[in-house]
């Protein structure tokens, strides 16, 4: 193929925006960021409202709904992976964009998990 | 000839009855056009010049005389600190010191520096010929230039900022920093935050709309990658330090108790919101770096990039993880030790993205048969020095032990570990490497060497102690300390040998300066490079022809590619209009869509920057009637900046070469200026959520005065007033367009009038809404926090107004049309955004004093 | 011994071990130093493999190129990502308990201090039982072995923050907010402690002593401190306490039973203090009397002025008074 010529494994026109094609490998992240905020911000506000005076019973249902939060974040990511994985993907660009969203999703799975260390190890408002 | 096939020889291009523009009227081969097109203007008028080439130059070299500047403080710091006890420096001078070394280092340096590698690199790795707005770039650049010198020079007057670079109120306050020393400060980071925006929208929508054709997502030279991620955090991460500033001067000159814990304020608001961007600002640093290193290290590993996939995505990781470490930055200040552990967990996870990196370098050098030249060292310097920066930063990730280095020379040494190593080094493996593109001769051998190692050596043997001063007890901004500390060797140690360090940059300064005489030739791409820069001459067009991309390593991978360039047998050979032109592409595809006409030389960028430097400084300096001047100036500029786009063009498809016809315009999603403003819009957006959050916050930090005792709650029924008055306003504006595109020009205007009075209106309303409830700014911190956020609502608005008025002054005057509706419609996209905030923003006003009292 | 790295501990202990003083983080004297110290250790080793690891591996290919392409899945997926995640998913944890203890560690409640940053000075206060302000003092924290003790932390101006680096990391100061510190030491001694957040212009004149004493001799010395200061016995003396009247040194400064004032140093024990002006000077009467008519010129922009109208003997008496306040 001399120089010149434009190799022709454009991908065909995807019913999904550009601005959607654009963002979407980057979809675990803004799950992960997501899950940050609400966690960080339900913290934040329930130590205002006084939680760290609450019983033990109040805040241990405080730290279940933050478990159940992640293990449900990290679920969302994983499932985004699965089905971009299964998505069929012929042409190499498409490959690229799979490999990176897939990649993506894994190292926002284990931001997320890892939120569980403070969860699980830390006490609410000390 | 055929000209209805589209670039990939598919019959879809819409060619209708236009004309085709064909340039071929004179000249051989259009060369000449060309070359007339893109010819700089003349001596003075160089300022008038707004070519990628020429003012990413000018950008690299005013960044360089910066880190000059800021690095001679650190060396007097260094001999003020070398013995016990000395009096060099005062205490105030050493304070202005290390203040204007961290500032300048931070925002004068390393962020305008790595944009301008951005501005003079990116668009001849993506194959095109400038950057998407020229005119934009100039006003980045002369308004830091400007701005910049103005605050380097405070300190010569001894009024420099003496507050440290993070400026943490209530020091900084109107009370206990009455000077002008903070005012300076906030000066200067106004006109690196100008830059600093304009650099992220060139950036954003040059990747991703200006690429060669063919050149798809996964094809983008990696260090694209790397640009695209940091624009986007500098799109994100910058308004929270706009915001933060704007309440910083709100509270100094208006009395706006944002941080100021007697009237309800918190001064944790200003670390939460100035870490927002802090933070992340050092990835806005690392990642270009890192890009860069990615860019050099095949040419002398002699082998493609083991894991373009992976640094992509670790890339873009980084930059998202990015902003979940700010409050890393806080551990000492008492938070609840969950809200720590969550930023300390998070701080964790980039630590993949990073070995990511890290190992797919050392991969790619294992993959090839490395040669060992100057860039390749400093390369190696870097992984070796940025190494360590990042095992220490675990450590100071780890919340405990956060606790006894935090702000010690310990954390000095971590983060010069982390900045010069991953930035710096970089940096000068780039200047050797780049140097002979810009100037056409190679840097000296034999001195680069000399310059490494006196770097290297000069630099570890200056900071690895300072992790030992620190843990043995040395706080960081002290300028003496006692004999019997146990800090005396240690300090001499590090003094001495950061005059090493210095006298390796010395032999760089010296190299640089004689190399433009004595400089071997470097003729064409003389590191066997893979990428596409070094097909472009760099001056003028850069590019003969844009060619056809197909793969990451083009240079090594497309045969003939250099050849077919220079027989002008690619894209856009020619220049059809007879003025600067770039191909338009597919964000994901690299589709050629448009050819857009560039701006040439003109004043309006420069005039722009110098009358918006001057009327600041001169406002900061209290010199009203001359601040007014420059303001007007300013305005003006900025109005006739604005009346010039939008040109009327040609209503046909022009010559692009290789046998395709591109349209010159575009009035929708397809334009530059559409991605333009929607990456303004989403900066915007965080400035105006940076509000939202100060809001928020503020009532965390001080529940019970929400509202203060004897203020009523805020009603509903004006808010649904003003909501229901934007949105009218906002769905006008919509049918304005539907109107405008059967040229129904009467009812347009209408639409626009009654948009103008609609948004008045509700401005109106707005205001003695908040009167009637008595809430003042500067009482208490809910009333700052709520005048700051309706007030930017109002300037919303305004603004708004204003677009409407524009809108119908261009279409009274014929500027406007059903095909020529890109303004109108980038006002629109403005509304489409501010009508549905301002409804946001009031419910959250009228509603949250409701849910929490 | 073989892959485990823990052979190293005691010889990294042993080069840092050289690296005490009176404030240093690597010489611990209280449980919470101690584990922060233990942690920094690990990371130190584990940090310093890891860097030979990758300067190792870096180098190999520029001393020895070879031929055969490279394993990238090994580079990749174990030093990119087995490498950090396991050893951080290990970390982290250790990391959290660690915070954990010494932010939650328990106190005994006999001894609560407010301690208060002010530019430059630090003000120090025992809590009576009620809760109100018992004995003050200033740049001076004297503690008793042994015990944790809980320290209340406020600021008056600006950020400051406390740190005494042998016995805990360190908490800021922060106006309008109260933050809570638990420190303890472990053997009697003196232990320097910094003013560690940047507060203007003398930042760096803002130092602080913890004096851990005996149980016994912390009693002693909390039952004398909370004592009104003693009358004075001679004619100088008494000049000088009149003088301390007279000039409206009182104004600022508290001496139990003459003055209430706290905008300055309690100086109800000043006589007995190691330093003045926040660690600007040692103690003793030559220097009281210095820094009485030079305080702007040794540590200039402190709140204190410069009393230089004074004639010699005034001065003399002044200082001399002063110095008797123990």
């Amino acid at each position: 193929m001399s120089s010149l010529e434009l190799d022709n494994e454009i991908e065909p026109r995807s019913e999904m925006g550009t601005l959607h094609r654009l963002l979407d490998p980057a979809f675990g992240f803004f799950v992960w960021a997501a899950h940050f905020l609400v966690v960080y911000i339900m913290t934040a506000v329930a130590c205002v409202l006084g939680l760290g005076a609450a019983g033990e019973g109040v805040r241990t249902t405080f730290l279940t709904v933050l478990l159940a939060l992640t293990v449900a974040a990290a679920a969302i990511v994983l499932l985004h992976a699965v089905w971009r994985y299964r998505q069929h993907r012929d042409l190499p660009e498409q490959r690229f964009r799979m490999v990176v969203t897939i990649g993506n999703d894994g190292i926002a799975t284990v931001g997320i998990v890892w939120q569980l260390f403070p969860i699980l190890l830390v006490p609410v408002c000390a | 000839m055929t000209l209805t096939r589209d670039a990939y020889g598919k019959e879809t291009l819409p060619l209708g009855s236009a004309r085709v523009l064909h340039p071929q009227s004179s000249g051989p081969d259009g060369l000449e056009r060309l070359a007339v097109a893109w010819a700089l203007p003349r001596r003075f008028a160089f300022v008038t010049e707004v070519n990628n080439t020429h003012i990413g130059v000018l950008y690299i070299a005013t960044g360089f005389l910066f880190f000059l500047g800021a690095g001679v403080l650190a060396l007097l710091m260094r001999i003020q600190l070398a013995y016990p006890g000395l009096a060099f420096l005062d205490a105030d001078t050493y304070n202005q010191f290390f203040t204007m070394h961290g500032t300048v280092m931070m925002f004068l340096f390393a962020v305008p520096i790595v944009e301008a590698f951005a501005v003079l690199l990116l668009p001849s790795l993506l194959g095109t010929r400038d950057m998407p707005f020229p005119r934009l770039s100039a006003l980045g650049y002369w308004a830091y230039a400007i701005g910049g010198t103005l605050v380097f020079s405070s300190l010569f007057f001894g009024i420099a900022p003496d507050g440290g670079w993070f400026m943490y109120p209530p020091l900084t306050g109107p009370k206990f920093s009455p000077g002008i020393n903070t005012d300076v400060w906030v000066l200067g980071l106004g006109f690196v935050e100008i830059s600093a925006v304009a650099a992220a929208v060139e950036l954003i929508v040059g990747i991703l709309k200006t690429r060669a054709p063919g050149m798809t997502l996964g094809r983008m030279p990696i260090f694209a990658w790397y640009m695209l991620v940091t624009a986007g955090m500098i799109m994100i991460g910058m308004p929270a330090v706009i915001a933060a500033d704007i309440l910083l001067e709100l509270e100094r000159a208006f009395g706006m108790p944002f941080y100021d814990a007697t009237k309800g304020g918190d001064p944790l608001l200003w670390q939460h919101l100035f870490w927002l961007f802090g933070h992340p600002e050092v990835y806005i640093i690392f990642l270009p770096a890192a890009g860069m290193v990615s860019m050099m290290l095949p040419s002398f590993a002699r082998a493609k990039l083991v894991g373009y996939n992976w640094l992509a995505l670790a890339a873009i990781s980084v930059g998202f993880l990015s902003f979940g470490l700010w409050v890393h930055h806080m551990f000492t200040t008492g938070l609840p030790l969950l809200s720590l552990a969550f930023f300390s967990a998070a701080s964790s996870a980039i630590a993949i993205p990073m070995g990511i990196q890290v190992f797919a370098w050392i991969a790619t050098l294992w993959d090839g048969k490395p040669v060992l030249r100057v860039p390749l060292l400093f390369i190696l310097g870097f992984l070796f020095i940025f190494t360590i920066g990042g095992l220490t930063g675990v450590m100071v990730a780890s919340v405990p032990y956060d606790w006894q280095v935090h702000d010690t020379y310990f954390v000095v040494a971590h983060f010069h570990y982390v900045l010069i190593g991953g930035m710096v080094f970089p940096l000068f493996a780039a200047f050797y490497y780049w140097t002979p593109l810009i100037t056409g001769r190679m840097l000296s051998e034999r001195l680069g060497r000399w310059a490494f190692w006196l770097m290297f050596v000069g630099f570890n043997a200056a900071f690895l102690p300072m992790h030992i001063t620190g843990l043995r007890g040395m706080p960081r901004r002290i300028y003496t300390y006692s004999g019997e500390l146990g800090w005396n060797w240690l300090n001499v140690i590090s003094s001495a040998f950061s005059f090493v360090f210095a006298a390796g940059v010395l032999i760089f300064v010296v190299d640089i300066i004689r190399h433009r005489r004595v400089g071997r030739k470097a003729g064409y791409n003389p590191w066997q490079a893979p990428s596409l820069e070094w097909l472009s001459n760099q001056v003028g067009h850069g590019f003969r022809s844009i060619m056809p991309i197909r793969s990451r390593y083009p240079v090594w991978e497309q045969p003939g590619l250099k050849e077919d360039e220079v027989a002008g047998r690619g894209f856009l050979p020619d220049a059809p209009t007879r003025e600067r032109e770039a191909l338009v592409t597919g964000p994901i595809t690299g589709e050629p869509e448009q050819i857009i006409r560039l701006p040439g030389p003109g004043w309006t960028a420069f005039l722009a920057a110098t009358a918006t430097a001057a009327g600041l400084a001169a406002g900061t300096l209290g010199l009203t009637t001359i601040a007014m001047i420059a303001g007007a100036v300013a305005a003006v500029a900025y109005l006739y900046w604005l009346w010039s786009t939008d040109r009327a063009l040609p209503r046909q498809l022009a010559d692009a070469g290789r046998g395709v016809a591109l349209p010159l315009y575009s009035n929708d999603s397809q334009s530059v200026g559409w991605w333009g403003m929607v990456v303004l819009l989403i900066s915007d957006a965080a400035v105006v959520a940076s509000f939202a959050f100060a809001y928020l916050f503020l009532w965390t930090a001080r529940p019970a005065i929400w509202p203060p005792a004897g203020l009523q709650l805020p009603g509903f029924l004006e808010p649904a007033l003003i909501s229901a008055a934007v949105a009218v306003a906002w769905v006008l504006f919509e049918v304005a367009d539907r109107l405008n595109q059967r040229d129904r020009r009467l009812a347009t205007s209408f639409c626009f009038i009654v948009s103008v009075v609609l948004a008045g209106g509700a401005i109106v309303i707005g205001w003695s809404w908040l009167h009637g409830l008595g809430i003042e700014a500067t009482r208490h911190s809910y009333g700052a926090a709520v005048w700051t956020l309706l007030g930017t609502m109002a300037l919303h608005l305004a603004i708004g107004a204003g677009m409407a008025l524009w809108c119908l002054l261009r279409l009274g005057l014929g500027m406007i049309d059903s095909w020529r509706c890109l303004t109108l419609r980038i006002c629109l996209l403005w509304w489409r955004f501010t009508a549905p905030v301002t409804a946001l923003v009031l419910l959250m006003i009228a509603g949250f004093p409701h849910v929490v009292s | 011994m073989g892959r485990d790295p823990r052979w190293l501990l005691p010889l990294i202990a042993l080069s840092l071990g050289g690296c005490g003083g009176p404030q240093s983080a690597l010489d611990p004297a209280g449980p919470s130093a101690a584990s922060l110290h233990r942690l920094g250790i690990i990371m130190y080793v584990g940090a310093a493999l890891v860097t030979l690891l990758v300067t190792v591996l870096m180098l190999v290919p520029i001393l020895r190129p070879r031929e055969r392409p490279v394993n990238r899945r090994l580079f990749l997926w174990g030093g990119g990502v087995a490498l950090p995640l396991l050893t951080l998913t290990a970390l982290v944890p250790y990391v959290m308990t660690v915070g954990h203890e010494t932010r939650a560690a328990t106190t005994s409640n006999q001894v609560s201090v407010d301690v208060t940053g002010y530019v430059y000075w630090w003000d120090v206060a025992y809590r009576r039982p009620d809760g109100s302000r018992g004995a003050a003092s200033a740049n001076e924290l004297h503690i008793p072995v042994g015990e944790p003790i809980e320290l209340f932390l406020h600021a008056n101006d600006v950020i400051h923050s406390l740190w005494v680096p042998s016995l805990a990391g360190k908490t800021d100061m922060i106006p309008g907010r109260v933050n809570r510190m638990v420190i303890q030491a472990d053997r009697p001694g003196i232990y320097r402690g910094q003013c560690a957040e940047y507060c203007g212009l003398q930042h760096t004149l803002m130092a602080f002593d913890v004096i851990a004493l005996p149980r016994a001799e912390f009693d002693t010395w909390l039952a004398g401190a909370a004592q009104p200061a003693r009358e004075p016995a001679t004619p100088e003396l008494r000049q000088g306490r009149d003088l301390f009247v007279r000039l409206g040194c009182g104004v600022c400064h508290a001496v139990r039973g003459v003055s209430e004032a706290r905008l300055g140093p309690d100086l109800t024990q000043v006589g007995s203090r190691r330093t003045l002006g926040a660690g600007t000077l040692p103690g003793g009467v030559g220097n009281i009397a210095g820094w009485t008519a030079s305080a702007q010129h040794l540590k200039p922009g402190n709140a204190m002025p410069s009393y230089d109208q004074l004639e010699g003997p005034q001065l003399r008496a002044l200082a001399a008074y002063l110095e008797s306040l123990q």
